[in-house]
């Protein structure tokens, strides 16, 4: 038998060099591989033609694209509504057609965030002091999901959203070992960043003043306390505070954001009275629905180890206390989620449980940064069992890709986050892209066929083209050449507006889809229609 | 022998209760008799699994073939294949092949179906009896290795699935071979044997090719050896143990020819075919019945080809636990919940020896797989057959909790309690129906039978009052004497006997009675075990001997 067996010796001084490159290179071979998954993901959903099927993706992109290409461009363009940092970011690359077409102006960002959480997971566990095995397992625990791979290749902005979440958590977790106070304010400069991504990182910035505020008072008292958390919250909220600056001077209201007609209160609000607000007033629905959300992102069982860890981690005394509590804030998603859900801010759908199709099932992918962060740190807990979980985590990855199991893509094609605009969009690539005239249509309610149609977005008044929305929708046979309606619809803004005055009379139906009508000026009125841009530069 | 001596009244005992709880009726039906209530919903092929695989077996025997007749595809649907114009089985082929000898030598005394089940109680009791020996190699004493087999044979739903014809018992057989072969046998024949068993247990079940996954690592990565010596690390790969591989050969072939023949392509599995729901007058096949369909459908119309993989959904898994674990229809906390003490016991070894993780690896992938599974309740059964591996691997855990925790009074009240309470539920399961349906399936039922319909154990309580007892030998033998609920507790009483027999036993002596030394000794490092009877010899020990 010996025959048969082979033997080999690495010397110790190789195992040190071994040991050496890897400490030393490990952050850049960890950039370096995610990096290649990233792009392969992208190309890959690119070629699917699934990069894009978010209408929200969509939107998204329009809104950096009105910044520098509009019949009124500029940053005014930014909204109020969504938050405007993915817009911004768009904003050097958007003006290429490719960039704005392809979804990469948006996806770029997620790409890098990806990378960037990914690193972000291998150095919290890092400053844990998290074994190197257990490092990279729990990075893979966030890159072997289909989920994110496909978030990563949208224009959609979870993901940088959780880049600057973790980051900002990383940070202050760093300063809490340190003291540092560069930390402290690297850790607000990222919280910052998030509440200027979605609402999500609002709550993160409450929940990390308090504790950072309960942190300085354990470390130094009431006094210093005060210090840091005014220093902390005052960085930290500033993103906060321009926003509602923002609203203030372009909408007139501060919190029009919150309130006014597109935001996601009237949303939520015509679900509620369709009946499909399920979650409001029911928290134990509303914690259903969201650990829901996150089982099907994470496939059930790394949140289950997730979960597991993080109860022995909190219970853990070997690691700091304060630590402990400032991780705490990795939980923020999961209570941010669960309060929106309950008080009706939020909507989420998942068939079989609530609603009868999907809906922003994606919000469960928030909390995979620290279900892979508390995973790693449960089998790093585990011992000689580390190898039984990672073997099971395996098979479950295993069958999760040989199934193509990911709900927020069934989510972006065929649940509510979907919006099938070919036909629509079709329509105006055939009839109304190499012809004068121009499009009348709400954003807010066709901006996917906008994107899709692939006509430059001049070609377009909508609510946010000033002066010319304001003419057209009192004289639309003066300025549009076709009008695009949800017919009967009185949320849609074009509809409301035109649907009594004269000009509609004279323009005819020529089409008629699921999500919109398209209706044509009659040729006899064409002579008397402005089919180029007039009005030159607005205020 | 010695060993085999030492167990025989143990080994007399469980085939004794199996046989006496054995489902079952007199005489070789044909396959027109088979397609009768008497043979099907009344009696021993209830639910289309047993049919399903009998039906291959009869087919072997009676019609030397692999493919059905109309007659025996008939009492096959609803799990009927069809490929090239013929029918065949849905089932993969092992467990068929293995009970052919228990056919044959029923069909002699008359009872052809009876000794086709036979088979399987011989695979449950030698399962019980690699169970002791597993408890043992992680450090139970007898008592408790023993009430560990009894534990996995009568207090959870195995007990059902050994009297009746499923793969469950000979897949857990062959999983607790390679594993106790891995554990306590060195050489090259072990993993020669592991491999094949491995192959084998592919033709028993498909996804046992999931199950075994953790045996098959844990073999492969025994043939590396790291050391640290002053040197460096040194490595050393026992290629020789790779070549155990050669052990799948002959099972492949085997598995491989099966599929050619039954369904035309080496790789094509039994559960990807066709599957035939309805068959019509003629015995021509025609597609499931459903009020969207429309009735007369050929089979070609409907298209209803499935690749293996997507049987297996991460979406399942939440429900699946849910399912498998604390559902009033299949949860392990209403059926077994004996088997729960084992994660004492796993806890407790954990930290002691590291080969637990292979016994854990083989519960969690179980449990885990079958969660997936697209019908996590195994359609109509009674608690959840699937996870009878995991009872079975659990079952030496639980026998450790006992050993551990003896000494607290009010750990062995809830254990015999709740071992009490295991046994009275399996043993209803065992003697009465596996036919209980899903929660899920229940308001539907409800609607069409105008009563309300029970899913839990209460169906096996109702059947026993209304219906009786399944149990071939009550039947043939017992019932002028015993109602069925007399027979029932009889059978209670003698299985709670035995375990209070033993529990007492084990606290009749002083503490100590079973403690065990393990002295270090020898070059190999090989242990040697010391039993003690009572406390006092400790005092005569020498000074200077380590415990662990």
């Amino acid at each position: 038998m010996d025959k048969f067996t082979l033997q080999f010796t690495l010397s110790k001084s190789l195992i040190i060099k071994l040991q050496k490159f890897f400490d030393k290179n490990i952050l850049s071979i960890l950039i370096l591989t995610l990096s290649l998954i990233s792009v392969f993901a992208f190309l890959f959903y690119y070629e699917n033609k699934l990069g894009l099927s978010y209408n929200d993706a969509r939107s998204h992109l329009d809104m950096g694209r009105r910044v520098v290409e509009n019949l009124k461009p500029g940053l005014a363009q930014l909204g109020s509504v969504w938050l405007p940092l993915p817009h911004i970011l768009m904003i050097p690359t958007i003006w290429s057609d490719f960039m704005w077409h392809s979804g990469l102006s948006g996806a770029i960002q997620s790409m890098f965030s990806f990378v960037a959480t990914g690193c972000l997971i291998y150095l919290f566990l890092k400053n844990l002091k998290i074994g190197l095995f257990e490092r990279i397992f729990g990075v893979f625990i966030f890159v072997a999901n289909i989920n994110v791979l496909y978030l990563q290749s949208t224009a959609m902005t979870e993901l940088l959203l959780l880049a600057t979440m973790t980051a900002g958590v990383y940070f202050l977790a760093r300063w809490v070992n340190d003291d540092n106070i560069f930390n402290l304010i690297k850790g607000a400069l990222f919280v910052m960043s998030s509440t200027l991504i979605r609402y999500d990182g609002w709550f993160l910035f409450i929940f990390a003043s308090l504790l950072v505020a309960f942190i300085s008072i354990r470390k130094r008292g009431l006094r210093e306390a005060e210090g840091n958390f005014i220093f902390y919250s005052t960085l930290a909220g500033f993103g906060i505070v321009m926003w509602l600056v923002w609203n203030l001077l372009i909408f007139k209201d501060p919190l029009y954001f919150a309130y006014g007609p597109y935001s996601a209160q009237s949303q939520q609000k015509m679900l509620e009275e369709a009946g499909e607000l399920s979650t409001k007033g029911d928290f134990l629905m509303s914690a259903k629905a969201y650990f829901y959300s996150i089982f099907y992102n994470s496939y059930t069982f790394s949140a289950m180890l997730g979960f597991a860890g993080a109860v022995t981690f909190f219970l853990d005394k070997k690691i700091k206390f304060l630590v402990r509590v400032i991780s705490f804030s990795l939980l923020a998603p999961l209570f941010f989620n669960i309060i929106a859900l309950y008080l009706g801010h939020s909507v989420l759908f998942l068939p079989g449980i609530i609603g009868r199709t999907w809906f922003n099932i994606r919000y469960g992918a928030l909390m995979l940064p620290s279900i892979a962060i508390f995973s790693a740190y449960l089998i790093n807990k585990l011992g000689v069992l580390k190898w039984v979980f990672v073997g099971i985590f395996c098979l479950v990855i295993f069958f999760a890709f040989v199934n193509n199991d990911a709900a927020t893509i069934e989510d972006a094609v065929y649940g509510e986050s979907a919006r099938n605009v070919s036909e629509v969009s079709t329509w105006l690539q055939n009839n109304a892209k190499d012809k004068e005239g121009l499009v009348l249509m709400s954003v807010a309610s066709h901006d996917a066929i906008i994107f899709s149609s692939g006509l430059p977005m001049k070609k377009f008044i909508h609510e946010g083209t000033g002066a010319y929305w304001d003419y057209a929708i009192e004289n639309p046979d003066r300025w549009a050449t076709w009008i695009v309606t949800r017919t009967h619809d009185l949320n849609d803004a074009v509809f409301r507006e035109v649907r009594d005055s004269d000009g509609f009379k004279k323009y005819e139906l020529v089409d008629h889809y699921p999500f919109a009508d398209i209706y044509q000026l009659k040729p006899e009125y064409r002579s008397e229609f402005l089919a180029k841009p007039v009005l030159g530069k607005q205020n | 022998m010695k060993w085999l001596s030492k167990n025989i009244g143990i080994i007399i005992f469980c085939i004794a209760i199996l046989v006496l709880s054995v489902r079952g009726l007199s005489g070789n039906p044909d396959s027109t008799q088979l397609n009768t209530d008497k043979w099907t919903s009344e009696g021993p092929f209830e639910l289309s699994p047993e049919r399903g695989r009998f039906a291959l077996t009869y087919s072997l025997v009676e019609d030397k073939s692999i493919y059905f007749s109309k007659e025996i595809a008939r009492f096959t649907i609803p799990d009927l294949g069809y490929i090239n114009g013929k029918y065949v089985s849905l089932f993969a082929p092992g467990v068929s092949f293995i009970v052919v000898p228990g056919y044959l030598l029923g069909k002699v005394y008359g009872v052809s179906q009876v000794g086709s089940f036979f088979v399987i109680i011989i695979f449950a009791v030698l399962n019980a009896l690699i169970i002791q020996k597993l408890a043992k190699f992680f450090g139970a004493g007898n008592l408790t290795s023993t009430l560990s087999s009894l534990a996995f044979l009568f207090a959870t739903p195995s007990f059902s699935y050994a009297v009746n014809l499923y793969q469950h018992h000979i897949s857990t057989f062959l999983l607790l071979v390679s594993t106790f072969l891995l554990l306590t046998r060195r050489g090259f024949v072990k993993y020669l044997l592991i491999w094949f068993l491995f192959g084998l247990s592919l033709l028993v079940d498909y996804p046992n090719f999931f199950l075994f996954l953790p045996i098959i690592i844990y073999s492969l990565v025994e043939a590396i050896i790291l050391r640290m010596r002053s040197s460096g690390l040194t490595v050393k790969v026992d290629l020789w143990k790779y070549f155990g591989i050669l052990g799948i050969i002959l099972p492949l072939v085997i598995f491989f020819w099966y599929n050619k023949s039954a369904y035309g392509s080496p790789l094509q599995l039994a559960g990807t075919v066709q599957n035939v729901r309805e068959m019509d007058s003629k015995g021509n096949p025609v597609r499931s019945i459903t009020p969207d369909d429309n009735e007369g459908d050929s089979i070609e119309e409907s298209g209803n080809t499935q690749n293996a993989a997507t049987f297996f959904k991460t979406r399942n898994l939440a429900n699946g636990l849910y399912v498998h674990l604390l559902s009033p229809d299949r949860g392990i906390i209403y059926y077994a919940p004996v088997t729960l003490f084992g994660i004492l016991g796993i806890v407790e070894l954990t930290k002691k020896k590291k080969q637990t993780s292979l016994l854990i690896s083989v519960i969690g992938v179980n449990l885990i797989l079958y969660s997936m599974w697209g019908d996590p309740w195994g359609g109509w059964g009674f608690g959840s057959r699937y996870l009878v591996p995991s009872y079975a691997f659990t079952a030496p855990f639980v026998g450790l909790a006992i050993s551990k925790f003896r000494k607290n009074t009010m750990f062995m009240i809830m254990i015999t309690l709740t071992f009490f309470y295991s046994l009275s539920v399996n043993t209803l399961g065992a003697i009465t129906t596996s036919s209980n349906p899903p929660e899920v399936e229940v308001e539907y039922l409800s609607s069409q039978s105008h009563k309300v319909e029970k899913y839990t154990y209460e169906r096996n309580i109702d059947f026993l009052s209304s219906h009786g007892s399944k149990s071939y030998f009550y039947n043939e033998f017992l019932s002028d004497w015993l109602s069925p609920w007399q027979f029932y507790l009889v059978m209670v009483a003698i299985l709670m006997s035995l375990v209070t027999t033993f529990i007492l036993r084990m606290n009749s002596f002083r503490y100590g009675s079973e403690i065990e030394f393990v002295l270090k000794g020898g070059k190999e490092g090989k242990n040697l075990k010391v039993y003690l009877e009572i406390m006092d010899k400790l005092k005569t020990l020498p000074r200077g001997i380590k415990f662990w």
